[in-house]
């Protein structure tokens, strides 16, 4: 959190993580190497390596832009978020080596220097069989190498967390690019109708994914909830927000959480300051709301994060009112205690 | 996540999925050898053409 920042804050968990992603991409990448050997021996290893690290990078492309819509979709695939950052940067340094060793197979052995060479050799923008896909390729590398560099905590502060995420989503230019540049390339040589089948169920996996999510979250976005003459909105039942956890409604176009936790009831917005998680999908652990996403914690009264942590965010006023919550949509400054409503788990409630 | 970014993000898809399945399309289009299977020779015989490939050439060669 914001007590100061290391390289990386390791973890079992993230130990096993690293782990495992290294030895899936070393296997899939000595998968790849035998079953091309097998069907095309005349293959050379320059080519092999160039496809191998290709497509492990455009795998693992398909499965960060997955995680997302995934998550927020079924809370089952959260553990996968938690490390996504590490997932990119692999994916990043496995597009690199594709990148580099198509460099120089293709373009080190002329008069004109690799990059120039790459930038200039084919101008064909007016053809689609013979565009120059290697600069799309070159581009979206580009974009993944800012993200790459911009992934830590640190980049994520001094940016915050908006604009961090602005940035960060030039990960779907990216990944336009990288259709092109296969599409363009690999495709328009490529006989197979393995990669264009693979390439085509991956676009449509991810597009629509990420459309089913944004329906969800739309639906959610267009909630409109009448305030009564106090200013209060009628929100739900108590009875319907489960011990430790939240109900998420959308007052005012953004959205609160109202968690209930040891008979009381305490809103919050439902905007995590790492990096804008849904505090509301989290859970109460040891007394603190605490994130799905990366696991930072809140003190559900104040918004306050426990020290040595200081982030905080805005609080909202509750009360309950004949077992149905009501809450004031104007937000608190961030860090403000409210008294939690108390509930009377018998029926009533206060 | 804030509202506007949860807006860009549906704008984003709702743009980039037709625009990237015509490209695929596209893409796919333009490959000199799509598409590979070649046409019924009897229905192409019929249509008046000669320059197609045999019946039971392997997908994608052309006849020598
Ligand atoms: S978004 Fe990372 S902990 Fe909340």
């Amino acid at each position: 959190m914001s007590h100061g920042y290391q390289a990386v804050g390791w973890s079992p968990f993230k130990k096993r993580y690293d782990l495992v992603l290294g030895g899936l991409l070393a296997g899939y990448l000595a998968l790849f190497s035998l079953a091309t050997l097998l069907l095309r021996p005349e293959i050379t290893a320059e080519t092999l390596l160039i496809r191998a690290f290709g497509t492990a990078a455009l795998l693992l492309l398909h499965a960060v832009l997955a995680i997302g819509p995934l998550a927020r979709l079924d809370g089952r695939f959260l553990p996968l978020l938690y490390n996504r950052r590490h997932l990119g940067v692999t994916m990043f340094l496995a597009a690199l080596v594709h990148g580099a060793l198509a460099t120089f197979q293709f373009h080190a052995l002329g008069d004109a220097p690799p990059l120039v060479s790459l930038l200039a050799s084919n101008t064909r923008l007016d053809s689609l069989s013979q565009f120059p896909f290697q600069q799309l390729g070159l581009a979206a590398l580009l974009i993944l190498f800012l993200m790459a560099a911009t992934s830590h905590d640190f980049w994520l502060a001094q940016l915050t967390a908006p604009v961090w995420k602005a940035l960060h989503m030039g990960v779907y230019l990216a990944y336009a690019l990288i259709v092109a540049h296969v599409a363009l390339g690999a495709l328009q040589d490529e006989r197979s109708p393995l990669l264009a089948g693979a390439l085509g169920a991956g676009v449509v996996a991810i597009a629509g994914l990420h459309l089913a999510a944004g329906r969800r979250e739309a639906a959610l976005d267009r909630e409109r909830r009448a305030a009564g003459a106090d200013g209060f909105v009628e929100v739900c039942g108590v009875d319907e927000i489960a011990e430790g956890r939240a109900r998420v409604v959308t007052l005012g176009g953004e959205r609160v959480a109202v968690f209930r936790y040891e008979g009381r009831l305490s809103a919050l917005s439902n905007v995590c300051r790492h990096q804008n998680g849904p505090l509301g999908e989290g859970r109460i652990v040891d007394g603190c709301v605490t994130c799905p996403w990366h696991g930072y914690q809140y003190l559900p009264a104040s918004g306050a994060s426990p020290p040595p942590f200081s982030e905080r965010v805005p609080t909202f006023r509750v009360r309950v009112v004949d077992r149905r919550v009501f809450v004031d949509p104007r937000p608190l400054p961030a860090g403000t205690p409210v008294a939690p409503a108390v509930v009377s788990e018998s029926g009533g409630g206060g | 996540m804030l509202a506007a970014h949860r807006r860009a993000h549906r704008w984003i898809w709702l743009l980039l999925a037709p625009a990237l399945a015509a490209l695929l399309v596209a893409a796919l289009a333009a490959r000199p050898e799509w598409p590979r299977r070649p046409l019924d020779p009897a229905a192409a015989e019929r249509a008046g053409a000669d320059d197609l490939e045999p019946e039971g050439a392997p997908p994608g060669e052309r006849a020598p």
